[in-house]
């Protein structure tokens, strides 16, 4: 999956997205087609860094180069939600609109190859 | 022969070559606004009604990657996989749906990426769809998750609610010879059951699963030849939107379930209320819970309450899942749609020995799946 990775890395790495010149909707990663209107004419923007969790899973059978259980979240960052594993976390303490901060951390390992990328990491009140 | 006279209005490609900077969906997307640019600025291509999808190497992949990638919500779409045959068998399926009078504007795509590591498929792992890195961790249960964890923080739903959708399921099963699981369970039971992904316990999932099912159809004039009692096919629906879970209007619902049972209660010049047996996919139990509700047996919000007061057993004005649906029979992926379809024929002739439904006269059967449930298709029979 090294290409995707490659491909994505704006958003991954850097958390941009790509903002339709039409209606405004937000797409990231990046597309051809805004799925919410059909434009085809986008530019950068920055992500916000911190959301609120939107809803939640808790995965206790995850693939071998995650911690189980892994937790994940879809979190709304005001401008679009995204997806991401949560990090430093008590699976039992998350809660629908708990606010989590986009941090780097690793996300895949495959053949030796590491990717890193997005995951959320809870906020202290 | 055809039904009706068919043309091809319009025709986009990419140039064939190793395409590094571009990904699957992007591949699918320059040939989609090459053909769509094609025909005129006048045209609109909201108006496709459905979609053809050829793509041979990548798996599991389905119909809906073209709504993710054209943003055509809502658009019924079939992957066709046939080998080196997949281009040309999913444009004679494209031509069928024309000629038969069921469309009147339709799409075929082919598209492949075959110079990059295929991506790796399987149910259990790697559901990094749409994208590998970005949306990994997720697995089957986690997709469903999101949606149950979702309606929980909505409607209250509860576990013990979502427990009683597979005590109903496995309950059913016992009368069906067909099934996997011939034992009844209890709601306790579930919550004692090993946690597999939150909000799922083990006996909240349904069984992977071998098997086979087959159907066969006929013209009114051929059936007449062979039987007294026809099964009539009344309605028809699909409907597809996007994979990205973080793009969805809403994680409370499933639009591809509301359109496509739209479109097959039209077709049909039936509700609902209408449905005396349904044969529904209950991957996971929060499934059937939604499913309830985008299906217009009850008010949205409302699916837990509804099994909670003992609705969708056999003998109830609506039998839901009368077989023990995917939790009590299995799911072997291919095979369940086909196997619901032979379920409600048997329903409707009253065949189903051991678990009917009396006097059914009208059967839906209903598959969703897919990445993020993006996909889903309904069909209405009666006798």
């Amino acid at each position: 999956m090294l290409p995707d990775y490659w491909r994505d890395t704006k958003y991954i790495l850097q958390g941009k997205g790509d903002r339709c010149k039409q209606c405004g909707y937000i797409a990231a990663p990046h597309r051809k087609i805004c799925c919410r209107c059909g434009g085809t004419e986008f530019e950068e923007v920055q992500l916000p860094e911190s959301g609120k969790v939107y809803s939640f899973i808790v995965n206790y059978y995850a693939p071998e180069d995650l911690d189980s259980p892994a937790p994940g979240a879809i979190v709304d960052l005001g401008d679009r939600k995204m997806y991401g594993l949560l990090t430093e976390c008590d699976p039992k303490q998350i809660q629908v609109g708990m606010p989590v901060r986009r941090v780097i951390r690793k996300i895949r390992d495959e053949n030796g190859y590491v990717y890193y990328g997005v995951r959320f990491r809870p906020e202290g009140e | 022969m055809l039904s009706r006279k068919v043309a091809v209005i319009g025709a986009g490609a990419t140039t064939y070559a190793m395409h590094f900077t571009k990904s699957y969906y992007d591949l699918i997307a320059e040939a989609y606004l090459n053909a769509v640019r094609s025909i005129g600025p006048e045209f609109d291509p909201q108006k496709i009604q459905a979609s053809w999808l050829a793509t041979v190497m990548k798996n599991p992949i389905h119909g809906s990657a073209i709504t993710q990638a054209t943003g055509l919500i809502g658009i019924a779409s079939t992957r066709v996989e046939n080998m080196c045959v997949a281009g040309g068998d999913a444009f004679r399926n494209a031509v069928l749906g024309v000629a038969s009078g069921a469309y009147d504007l339709v799409m075929v795509i082919g598209a492949e990426k075959m110079c990059e590591p295929d991506f790796e498929a399987g149910g259990r792992a790697a559901f990094g769809w749409p994208h590998p890195v970005a949306d990994y961790g997720l697995s089957a249960p986690g997709i469903l998750g999101m949606y149950g964890t979702r309606h929980m923080y909505e409607y209250g739903t509860t576990k013990e609610q979502m427990a009683m959708v597979s005590v109903k399921n496995r309950k059913h099963a016992c009368g069906n010879k067909l099934a996997y699981f011939r034992k009844p369970i209890a709601v306790e039971d579930v919550a004692k059951s090993p946690m597999i992904c939150w909000p799922f316990n083990l006996l909240d999932c349904c069984p992977e699963a071998d098997g086979a099912s087959c159907v066969i159809l006929a013209s009114e004039q051929v059936a007449k030849k062979y039987t007294t009692k026809p099964v009539w096919v009344r309605g028809i629906g699909m409907a597809t939107d996007q994979q990205a879970l973080e793009d969805k209007l809403s994680l409370s619902e499933m639009l591809p379930v509301i359109l496509a049972s739209r479109k097959a209660y039209e077709m049909a010049g039936i509700g609902p209320e209408d449905v005396d047996v349904a044969e529904v996919h209950d991957c996971f139990s929060i499934t059937e819970i939604l499913l309830y509700e985008c299906l217009g047996f009850c008010q949205k919000g409302k699916g837990g309450q509804y099994i909670q007061d003992g609705n969708g057993y056999i003998g109830k004005k609506l039998a839901v899942n009368p077989s023990g649906g995917l939790i009590g029979k299995g799911h072997p992926l291919g095979s369940t749609g086909v196997g619901q379809i032979c379920e409600v024929f048997w329903q409707l002739r009253g065949e189903a020995e051991g678990h009917q439904q009396e006097n059914a006269k009208v059967g839906l059967q209903n598959n969703t799946g897919g990445m993020a449930f993006s996909c889903s298709a309904v069909n209405i029979l009666s006798i």
